[in-house]
Protein backbone atom coordinates (compact mmCIF):
# COMPACT_ATOMS: atom_id res chain seq x y z
CA UNK A 1 0.00 0.00 0.00
CA UNK A 2 1.25 3.46 -0.50
CA UNK A 3 -0.66 6.46 0.21
CA UNK A 4 1.61 8.81 -0.33
CA UNK A 5 0.52 12.20 -2.25
CA UNK A 6 2.56 13.39 -5.31
CA UNK A 7 2.89 17.31 -5.57
CA UNK A 8 -0.30 17.40 -8.00
CA UNK A 9 -2.04 15.89 -5.32
CA UNK A 10 -0.83 18.00 -2.49
CA UNK A 11 -1.12 21.22 -4.76
CA UNK A 12 -4.94 20.27 -5.84
CA UNK A 13 -5.51 19.73 -2.07
CA UNK A 14 -4.25 22.87 -1.13
CA UNK A 15 -6.42 24.16 -3.90
CA UNK A 16 -9.63 22.28 -2.66
CA UNK A 17 -9.49 23.93 0.97
CA UNK A 18 -8.59 27.30 -0.54
CA UNK A 19 -11.99 27.41 -2.52
CA UNK A 20 -14.32 25.54 0.08
CA UNK A 21 -13.17 28.39 2.88
CA UNK A 22 -13.63 31.23 0.73
CA UNK A 23 -16.79 29.93 -1.19
CA UNK A 24 -18.93 27.64 0.60
CA UNK A 25 -19.09 28.46 3.68
CA UNK A 26 -21.90 31.94 3.42
CA UNK A 27 -24.43 32.24 6.29
CA UNK A 28 -24.03 28.63 7.43
CA UNK A 29 -25.40 29.25 10.57
CA UNK A 30 -28.34 31.57 9.20
CA UNK A 31 -29.08 28.91 6.32
CA UNK A 32 -29.15 26.10 9.01
CA UNK A 33 -31.37 28.03 11.13
CA UNK A 34 -33.77 28.48 8.07
CA UNK A 35 -32.94 24.80 6.48
CA UNK A 36 -31.87 26.17 3.44
CA UNK A 37 -30.30 24.59 0.31
CA UNK A 38 -27.25 26.59 -0.94
CA UNK A 39 -28.20 26.58 -4.48
CA UNK A 40 -25.24 29.69 -5.20
CA UNK A 41 -22.40 26.80 -3.51
CA UNK A 42 -23.95 24.04 -5.45
CA UNK A 43 -23.66 25.67 -8.47
CA UNK A 44 -19.61 26.84 -7.50
CA UNK A 45 -18.84 23.26 -6.34
CA UNK A 46 -20.32 22.25 -10.03
CA UNK A 47 -17.99 24.84 -12.04
CA UNK A 48 -14.47 23.79 -9.78
CA UNK A 49 -15.65 19.86 -10.92
CA UNK A 50 -16.56 18.39 -7.44
CA UNK A 51 -20.13 16.74 -8.92
CA UNK A 52 -17.97 15.46 -11.84
CA UNK A 53 -14.88 13.59 -9.92
CA UNK A 54 -15.73 10.38 -10.87
CA UNK A 55 -16.90 11.13 -14.01
CA UNK A 56 -14.95 10.81 -17.61
CA UNK A 57 -13.92 13.88 -18.60
CA UNK A 58 -15.80 12.93 -22.15
CA UNK A 59 -19.00 13.15 -20.00
CA UNK A 60 -17.64 16.56 -18.76
CA UNK A 61 -16.20 15.46 -15.51
CA UNK A 62 -13.00 15.34 -13.89
CA UNK A 63 -12.04 11.58 -14.25
CA UNK A 64 -10.73 11.88 -10.79
CA UNK A 65 -8.66 8.58 -9.30
CA UNK A 66 -10.35 7.04 -5.99
CA UNK A 67 -7.71 8.26 -4.20
CA UNK A 68 -8.04 11.56 -5.58
CA UNK A 69 -11.41 11.77 -5.08
CA UNK A 70 -10.83 10.46 -1.39
CA UNK A 71 -8.24 13.75 -0.80
CA UNK A 72 -10.73 16.02 -2.50
CA UNK A 73 -13.76 15.50 -0.62
CA UNK A 74 -11.31 15.37 3.01
CA UNK A 75 -9.97 18.50 1.97
CA UNK A 76 -14.01 19.76 0.78
CA UNK A 77 -15.13 18.67 4.44
CA UNK A 78 -11.85 20.44 5.85
CA UNK A 79 -12.14 23.99 4.29
CA UNK A 80 -16.44 23.79 4.15
CA UNK A 81 -18.41 23.67 7.56
CA UNK A 82 -21.67 22.77 5.68
CA UNK A 83 -22.13 19.71 6.53
CA UNK A 84 -25.71 19.64 4.74
CA UNK A 85 -24.49 20.81 1.58
CA UNK A 86 -21.41 18.03 1.54
CA UNK A 87 -24.06 15.23 2.11
CA UNK A 88 -25.75 17.01 -0.54
CA UNK A 89 -22.94 16.83 -3.13
CA UNK A 90 -22.22 12.92 -1.61
CA UNK A 91 -25.87 11.60 -2.23
CA UNK A 92 -25.73 13.15 -5.65
CA UNK A 93 -22.19 11.38 -6.58
CA UNK A 94 -22.53 8.22 -5.23
CA UNK A 95 -26.41 7.58 -5.77
CA UNK A 96 -27.19 9.05 -9.00
CA UNK A 97 -23.92 9.80 -10.89
CA UNK A 98 -22.35 6.69 -10.29
CA UNK A 99 -25.20 4.16 -10.91
CA UNK A 100 -25.97 6.17 -14.13
CA UNK A 101 -21.99 5.95 -14.98
CA UNK A 102 -22.23 2.07 -14.19
CA UNK A 103 -24.99 0.79 -15.40
CA UNK A 104 -26.50 3.38 -18.44
CA UNK A 105 -26.54 2.99 -21.68
CA UNK A 106 -25.05 5.37 -23.81
CA UNK A 107 -27.78 7.20 -24.74
CA UNK A 108 -28.66 7.84 -20.95
CA UNK A 109 -24.79 8.92 -20.28
CA UNK A 110 -24.62 11.71 -22.74
CA UNK A 111 -28.51 12.38 -21.40
CA UNK A 112 -28.05 12.69 -17.98
CA UNK A 113 -23.94 13.06 -16.97
CA UNK A 114 -22.86 16.46 -18.38
CA UNK A 115 -25.61 18.24 -16.79
CA UNK A 116 -25.08 15.92 -13.48
CA UNK A 117 -21.35 17.37 -13.55
CA UNK A 118 -21.88 20.88 -14.67
CA UNK A 119 -24.68 21.58 -11.88
CA UNK A 120 -27.23 22.23 -13.78
CA UNK A 121 -28.89 18.75 -13.16
CA UNK A 122 -29.45 17.57 -9.34
CA UNK A 123 -29.52 14.14 -8.90
CA UNK A 124 -30.94 11.80 -5.89
CA UNK A 125 -31.59 7.95 -5.42
CA UNK A 126 -35.17 6.88 -4.22
CA UNK A 127 -34.81 3.53 -2.37
CA UNK A 128 -36.31 4.08 1.09
CA UNK A 129 -39.83 3.17 2.12
CA UNK A 130 -42.08 3.80 5.27
CA UNK A 131 -41.85 -0.04 5.90
CA UNK A 132 -38.63 -0.80 4.01
CA UNK A 133 -35.35 0.74 5.52
CA UNK A 134 -32.26 -1.57 6.88
CA UNK A 135 -34.09 -4.40 4.99
CA UNK A 136 -34.30 -2.01 2.02
CA UNK A 137 -35.01 -4.99 -0.74
CA UNK A 138 -38.26 -5.56 0.66
CA UNK A 139 -39.59 -2.24 -0.40
CA UNK A 140 -43.21 -2.60 -2.18
CA UNK A 141 -42.74 0.15 -5.28
CA UNK A 142 -44.03 -1.63 -8.25
CA UNK A 143 -43.12 -1.01 -11.98
CA UNK A 144 -45.79 -2.91 -13.89
CA UNK A 145 -45.38 -3.36 -17.58
CA UNK A 146 -47.32 -0.84 -19.84
CA UNK A 147 -47.86 -0.16 -23.01
CA UNK A 148 -43.97 -1.03 -23.92
CA UNK A 149 -43.14 0.72 -20.90
CA UNK A 150 -43.59 0.81 -17.06
CA UNK A 151 -46.02 2.18 -14.70
CA UNK A 152 -44.27 2.99 -11.23
CA UNK A 153 -46.42 2.66 -7.98
CA UNK A 154 -45.87 3.36 -4.01
CA UNK A 155 -44.08 6.07 -1.57
CA UNK A 156 -40.16 6.41 -0.69
CA UNK A 157 -39.69 8.21 2.10
CA UNK A 158 -36.20 9.95 3.40
CA UNK A 159 -35.28 11.05 0.11
CA UNK A 160 -32.37 13.60 0.42
CA UNK A 161 -32.15 16.01 -2.37
CA UNK A 162 -35.88 15.35 -3.28
CA UNK A 163 -37.09 18.88 -3.27
CA UNK A 164 -34.29 20.17 -5.38
CA UNK A 165 -33.59 17.41 -7.72
CA UNK A 166 -34.46 16.82 -11.61
CA UNK A 167 -33.12 13.16 -11.74
CA UNK A 168 -34.05 9.94 -9.46
CA UNK A 169 -32.58 6.79 -9.34
CA UNK A 170 -36.13 4.81 -8.09
CA UNK A 171 -35.96 1.18 -7.29
CA UNK A 172 -39.10 -0.98 -7.92
CA UNK A 173 -40.12 -4.54 -7.95
CA UNK A 174 -40.77 -5.47 -11.20
CA UNK A 175 -41.28 -9.23 -10.39
CA UNK A 176 -42.20 -8.78 -6.51
CA UNK A 177 -42.48 -12.42 -5.52
CA UNK A 178 -38.52 -12.74 -5.70
CA UNK A 179 -37.95 -9.92 -3.51
CA UNK A 180 -34.35 -8.38 -4.04
CA UNK A 181 -33.90 -10.70 -7.10
CA UNK A 182 -37.08 -9.30 -8.98
CA UNK A 183 -36.07 -5.60 -8.48
CA UNK A 184 -35.18 -2.75 -11.43
CA UNK A 185 -33.78 0.81 -11.17
CA UNK A 186 -35.20 3.33 -13.53
CA UNK A 187 -34.68 6.76 -14.42
CA UNK A 188 -37.34 9.47 -13.52
CA UNK A 189 -36.96 13.13 -14.37
CA UNK A 190 -38.71 16.07 -12.02
CA UNK A 191 -41.34 16.75 -14.54
CA UNK A 192 -42.65 13.40 -15.07
CA UNK A 193 -46.57 13.01 -14.76
CA UNK A 194 -47.49 11.12 -11.57
CA UNK A 195 -45.02 11.96 -9.38
CA UNK A 196 -45.12 13.56 -6.22
CA UNK A 197 -42.55 15.15 -3.96
CA UNK A 198 -43.44 16.28 -0.57
CA UNK A 199 -42.88 19.03 1.95
CA UNK A 200 -39.27 18.64 3.15
CA UNK A 201 -38.91 17.08 6.24
CA UNK A 202 -37.96 18.43 9.66
CA UNK A 203 -34.66 16.89 11.00
CA UNK A 204 -32.24 17.34 13.98
CA UNK A 205 -29.02 18.29 11.62
CA UNK A 206 -27.80 18.13 7.76
CA UNK A 207 -30.58 20.80 7.58
CA UNK A 208 -29.01 22.87 4.75
CA UNK A 209 -30.05 19.73 2.54
CA UNK A 210 -33.67 19.09 1.89
CA UNK A 211 -34.92 15.62 2.62
CA UNK A 212 -38.72 14.71 1.54
CA UNK A 213 -40.98 12.01 0.92
CA UNK A 214 -41.76 10.90 -2.94
CA UNK A 215 -44.77 9.52 -4.22
CA UNK A 216 -45.68 7.18 -7.58
CA UNK A 217 -49.18 7.94 -8.47
CA UNK A 218 -49.23 5.79 -12.17
CA UNK A 219 -45.96 7.55 -13.22
CA UNK A 220 -45.36 6.06 -16.86
CA UNK A 221 -41.76 5.43 -18.11
CA UNK A 222 -40.31 4.29 -21.17
CA UNK A 223 -38.41 1.38 -21.35
CA UNK A 224 -35.52 3.26 -22.54
CA UNK A 225 -35.72 4.65 -18.90
CA UNK A 226 -34.60 1.41 -17.24
CA UNK A 227 -31.14 1.65 -15.82
CA UNK A 228 -29.58 -1.77 -16.44
CA UNK A 229 -31.92 -4.93 -17.29
CA UNK A 230 -34.93 -5.25 -15.50
CA UNK A 231 -34.02 -7.68 -12.28
CA UNK A 232 -30.52 -6.09 -12.06
CA UNK A 233 -31.73 -3.28 -9.63
CA UNK A 234 -29.65 -5.04 -6.72
CA UNK A 235 -26.37 -5.16 -8.73
CA UNK A 236 -27.33 -0.78 -8.93
CA UNK A 237 -28.07 -0.41 -5.20
CA UNK A 238 -24.85 -2.41 -4.41
CA UNK A 239 -22.62 -1.02 -6.69
CA UNK A 240 -24.01 2.72 -5.56
CA UNK A 241 -23.94 1.71 -1.94
CA UNK A 242 -20.46 0.11 -2.30
CA UNK A 243 -19.24 3.55 -3.59
CA UNK A 244 -20.94 5.69 -0.78
CA UNK A 245 -19.92 3.84 1.64
CA UNK A 246 -16.56 3.88 0.58
CA UNK A 247 -16.16 7.61 0.45
CA UNK A 248 -19.47 9.60 2.04
CA UNK A 249 -17.81 10.41 5.27
CA UNK A 250 -14.54 11.46 3.59
CA UNK A 251 -15.64 14.88 4.36
CA UNK A 252 -16.06 14.09 8.05
CA UNK A 253 -12.00 13.17 8.33
CA UNK A 254 -11.80 17.34 7.12
CA UNK A 255 -14.45 18.30 9.49
CA UNK A 256 -12.77 16.22 12.44
CA UNK A 257 -8.94 17.81 11.31
CA UNK A 258 -10.96 21.45 11.71
CA UNK A 259 -12.22 20.32 15.23
CA UNK A 260 -8.89 18.56 16.59
CA UNK A 261 -6.78 21.85 15.54
CA UNK A 262 -9.48 24.50 17.15
CA UNK A 263 -9.75 21.69 19.99
CA UNK A 264 -5.74 22.10 20.89
CA UNK A 265 -5.73 25.74 20.19
CA UNK A 266 -8.76 26.50 22.83
CA UNK A 267 -6.74 23.85 25.28
CA UNK A 268 -3.48 26.09 24.61
CA UNK A 269 -5.40 29.53 25.15
CA UNK A 270 -8.22 28.92 27.42
CA UNK A 271 -6.58 29.36 31.08
CA UNK A 272 -8.39 27.67 33.88
CA UNK A 273 -7.38 27.58 37.81
CA UNK A 274 -4.60 29.63 36.51
CA UNK A 275 -3.27 27.48 33.84
CA UNK A 276 -4.23 26.55 30.14
CA UNK A 277 -7.13 23.98 30.55
CA UNK A 278 -5.07 21.37 28.27
CA UNK A 279 -2.50 21.06 31.28
CA UNK A 280 -5.39 19.38 32.76
CA UNK A 281 -4.94 15.44 31.97
CA UNK A 282 -8.88 15.24 32.32
CA UNK A 283 -8.88 17.67 28.56
CA UNK A 284 -5.46 16.55 27.00
CA UNK A 285 -6.57 13.05 26.90
CA UNK A 286 -9.64 13.72 25.31
CA UNK A 287 -7.97 15.55 22.23
CA UNK A 288 -5.49 13.07 21.93
CA UNK A 289 -8.24 10.22 21.83
CA UNK A 290 -9.56 12.99 19.27
CA UNK A 291 -6.18 12.80 17.11
CA UNK A 292 -6.10 8.90 17.54
CA UNK A 293 -9.48 8.31 16.04
CA UNK A 294 -8.64 11.45 13.17
CA UNK A 295 -5.19 9.20 11.98
CA UNK A 296 -6.58 6.02 12.50
CA UNK A 297 -10.35 6.68 10.74
CA UNK A 298 -8.46 8.77 8.18
CA UNK A 299 -5.76 5.33 7.47
CA UNK A 300 -9.67 3.32 6.65
CA UNK A 301 -10.66 5.80 4.28
CA UNK A 302 -7.44 6.22 2.30
CA UNK A 303 -6.90 2.02 2.44
CA UNK A 304 -10.67 1.56 1.01
CA UNK A 305 -9.90 4.39 -1.44
CA UNK A 306 -6.51 2.24 -2.69
CA UNK A 307 -8.26 -1.03 -2.63
CA UNK A 308 -11.17 0.66 -5.41
CA UNK A 309 -7.53 2.33 -7.05
CA UNK A 310 -6.39 -1.17 -7.51
CA UNK A 311 -9.73 -2.65 -8.36
CA UNK A 312 -9.86 -4.92 -5.63
CA UNK A 313 -12.80 -5.89 -3.68
CA UNK A 314 -14.49 -3.71 -1.05
CA UNK A 315 -18.13 -4.69 0.38
CA UNK A 316 -16.32 -5.05 3.52
CA UNK A 317 -13.74 -2.81 3.99
CA UNK A 318 -16.44 -0.13 2.96
CA UNK A 319 -19.15 -1.41 5.75
CA UNK A 320 -16.15 -1.20 7.67
CA UNK A 321 -15.19 2.13 6.43
CA UNK A 322 -18.42 4.03 6.74
CA UNK A 323 -18.90 2.54 10.50
CA UNK A 324 -15.83 3.52 11.90
CA UNK A 325 -15.79 6.83 10.74
CA UNK A 326 -19.33 7.75 11.56
CA UNK A 327 -18.67 6.55 15.03
CA UNK A 328 -15.68 8.87 15.27
CA UNK A 329 -16.98 11.75 13.56
CA UNK A 330 -19.68 11.74 16.16
CA UNK A 331 -17.79 10.98 19.15
CA UNK A 332 -14.81 13.46 17.85
CA UNK A 333 -18.35 16.21 17.22
CA UNK A 334 -19.25 15.45 20.94
CA UNK A 335 -15.58 15.93 22.28
CA UNK A 336 -14.90 19.09 19.94
CA UNK A 337 -18.04 20.86 22.43
CA UNK A 338 -16.95 19.55 25.35
CA UNK A 339 -13.48 20.77 25.11
CA UNK A 340 -14.88 24.15 24.50
CA UNK A 341 -17.47 23.58 27.33
CA UNK A 342 -20.43 26.13 27.64
CA UNK A 343 -19.48 28.02 24.28
CA UNK A 344 -19.25 24.71 22.55
CA UNK A 345 -23.18 24.54 23.10
CA UNK A 346 -23.74 28.18 22.02
CA UNK A 347 -24.88 28.28 17.96
CA UNK A 348 -22.98 30.78 16.75
CA UNK A 349 -19.53 28.69 17.58
CA UNK A 350 -20.56 26.18 15.13
CA UNK A 351 -19.87 22.97 17.53
CA UNK A 352 -23.51 21.90 18.52
CA UNK A 353 -24.32 22.14 14.52
CA UNK A 354 -21.87 19.40 14.07
CA UNK A 355 -23.04 17.10 16.85
CA UNK A 356 -26.37 17.37 15.42
CA UNK A 357 -25.36 16.87 12.05
CA UNK A 358 -22.81 14.14 12.53
CA UNK A 359 -25.57 11.77 14.25
CA UNK A 360 -27.11 11.00 10.89
CA UNK A 361 -23.87 9.96 10.18
CA UNK A 362 -24.55 6.59 11.76
CA UNK A 363 -27.96 6.34 10.29
CA UNK A 364 -27.84 7.25 6.49
CA UNK A 365 -26.21 4.47 4.10
CA UNK A 366 -26.85 2.13 6.43
CA UNK A 367 -26.74 2.27 9.84
CA UNK A 368 -24.14 1.10 11.87
CA UNK A 369 -26.01 -2.03 13.05
CA UNK A 370 -26.03 -2.94 9.50
CA UNK A 371 -22.37 -1.91 8.50
CA UNK A 372 -21.98 -4.62 11.45
CA UNK A 373 -23.76 -7.29 9.84
CA UNK A 374 -21.87 -6.68 6.59
CA UNK A 375 -18.65 -7.39 8.28
CA UNK A 376 -19.90 -10.47 10.21
CA UNK A 377 -21.04 -12.06 6.98
CA UNK A 378 -17.65 -11.32 5.18
CA UNK A 379 -16.31 -13.09 8.44
CA UNK A 380 -17.87 -15.92 7.84
CA UNK A 381 -20.33 -15.63 10.91
CA UNK B 1 -20.93 -31.90 -12.02
CA UNK B 2 -17.67 -30.00 -11.94
CA UNK B 3 -15.39 -29.45 -9.92
CA UNK B 4 -16.46 -25.52 -9.78
CA UNK B 5 -19.67 -26.58 -8.55
CA UNK B 6 -18.87 -28.68 -5.96
CA UNK B 7 -16.74 -26.50 -4.37
CA UNK B 8 -19.42 -23.77 -4.73
CA UNK B 9 -22.34 -26.29 -3.09
CA UNK B 10 -19.59 -27.09 -0.09
CA UNK B 11 -19.39 -23.29 0.95
CA UNK B 12 -23.59 -22.64 0.19
CA UNK B 13 -24.06 -25.92 2.42
CA UNK B 14 -21.63 -24.97 4.96
CA UNK B 15 -22.12 -21.31 4.96
CA UNK B 16 -25.32 -20.23 3.54
CA UNK B 17 -28.69 -20.85 4.88
CA UNK B 18 -29.17 -24.22 3.26
CA UNK B 19 -30.47 -26.57 6.32
CA UNK B 20 -30.34 -29.97 4.18
CA UNK B 21 -27.48 -32.17 3.29
CA UNK B 22 -24.53 -31.34 0.22
CA UNK B 23 -26.04 -34.12 -2.23
CA UNK B 24 -29.75 -32.55 -2.00
CA UNK B 25 -28.02 -29.14 -3.04
CA UNK B 26 -28.81 -30.10 -6.65
CA UNK B 27 -27.23 -27.98 -9.51
CA UNK B 28 -31.02 -27.07 -10.35
CA UNK B 29 -31.58 -26.33 -6.43
CA UNK B 30 -33.62 -22.53 -6.91
CA UNK B 31 -30.90 -20.81 -4.00
CA UNK B 32 -32.76 -17.09 -4.16
CA UNK B 33 -36.25 -18.46 -4.74
CA UNK B 34 -35.93 -21.28 -1.63
CA UNK B 35 -34.78 -18.25 0.32
CA UNK B 36 -31.04 -20.13 0.45
CA UNK B 37 -29.39 -16.91 -0.68
CA UNK B 38 -30.55 -13.67 0.07
CA UNK B 39 -28.88 -10.13 -0.90
CA UNK B 40 -25.63 -10.42 1.73
CA UNK B 41 -25.62 -14.04 1.16
CA UNK B 42 -24.27 -12.75 -2.58
CA UNK B 43 -21.85 -10.72 -0.97
CA UNK B 44 -20.62 -13.65 0.54
CA UNK B 45 -20.74 -15.50 -2.73
CA UNK B 46 -18.88 -13.19 -4.36
CA UNK B 47 -16.28 -13.06 -1.89
CA UNK B 48 -15.87 -16.43 -1.57
CA UNK B 49 -15.68 -17.01 -5.82
CA UNK B 50 -12.99 -14.34 -5.47
CA UNK B 51 -10.77 -16.07 -2.87
CA UNK B 52 -11.04 -19.22 -3.97
CA UNK B 53 -11.13 -19.24 -8.07
CA UNK B 54 -8.84 -15.57 -7.92
CA UNK B 55 -11.45 -14.45 -10.61
CA UNK B 56 -13.33 -10.71 -10.15
CA UNK B 57 -17.13 -10.97 -10.21
CA UNK B 58 -18.23 -7.42 -11.90
CA UNK B 59 -20.86 -4.97 -10.53
CA UNK B 60 -22.95 -5.64 -13.56
CA UNK B 61 -22.76 -9.71 -12.99
CA UNK B 62 -24.37 -9.04 -9.32
CA UNK B 63 -27.65 -9.77 -11.24
CA UNK B 64 -30.60 -12.78 -10.39
CA UNK B 65 -29.62 -15.49 -12.77
CA UNK B 66 -26.05 -15.71 -11.92
CA UNK B 67 -26.80 -16.59 -8.16
CA UNK B 68 -30.28 -18.47 -9.25
CA UNK B 69 -28.56 -22.08 -8.73
CA UNK B 70 -25.23 -24.03 -8.00
CA UNK B 71 -25.50 -24.30 -11.86
CA UNK B 72 -25.45 -21.02 -13.13
CA UNK B 73 -23.03 -20.06 -10.49
CA UNK B 74 -20.15 -22.66 -11.85
CA UNK B 75 -21.21 -21.35 -15.29
CA UNK B 76 -20.08 -18.22 -14.97
CA UNK B 77 -16.77 -18.82 -12.88
CA UNK B 78 -15.73 -21.78 -15.25
CA UNK B 79 -16.42 -18.90 -18.04
CA UNK B 80 -14.60 -16.65 -16.14
CA UNK B 81 -11.42 -19.13 -15.60
CA UNK B 82 -11.58 -19.94 -18.94
CA UNK B 83 -10.90 -16.55 -20.26
CA UNK B 84 -7.91 -16.24 -17.54
CA UNK B 85 -6.53 -19.06 -18.78
CA UNK B 86 -6.95 -17.99 -22.33
CA UNK B 87 -7.15 -14.28 -22.26
CA UNK B 88 -8.58 -13.24 -26.12
CA UNK B 89 -6.24 -11.66 -28.17
CA UNK B 90 -6.12 -7.54 -29.10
Amino acid sequence: MDFAWSAEQRAYRDTVVGFAREELNDDVVGRDARGEFPAEAWKKCAAFGVQGLPVPKEYGGKGASPLTIALALEALGYGCRDNGLLFSLNAHLWSCVVPILRFGTEDQKQRYLPGLCDGTLVGVQAMTEPDSGSDAFALATTASPRGGGYALNGAKTFITNAAVASVFVVFASTDPARRFAGLSAFLVERGDRGLRVGEPLQKMGLRTVPMSELGFDDLEVASERLLGRPGSGMAVFTTSMDWERSFILASAIGSMQRQLERCVARARTREQFGQPIGKFQSVANKVVDMKVRLETARLLLYHVAWLRETAQPTAVDSAMAKLYLSECFLQSSLDALQVHGGYGYLTEHELEREVRDSVGARIYSGTSEIQRTIVARGLGL
Amino acid sequence: MTATADSLRRFVVEKLQFGGPAEELTDEFPLIDAGVVDSLGIFQIVMFVEREFGVEVSDEELVPEHFSTVGALATLVDAKLATKRHPPRV
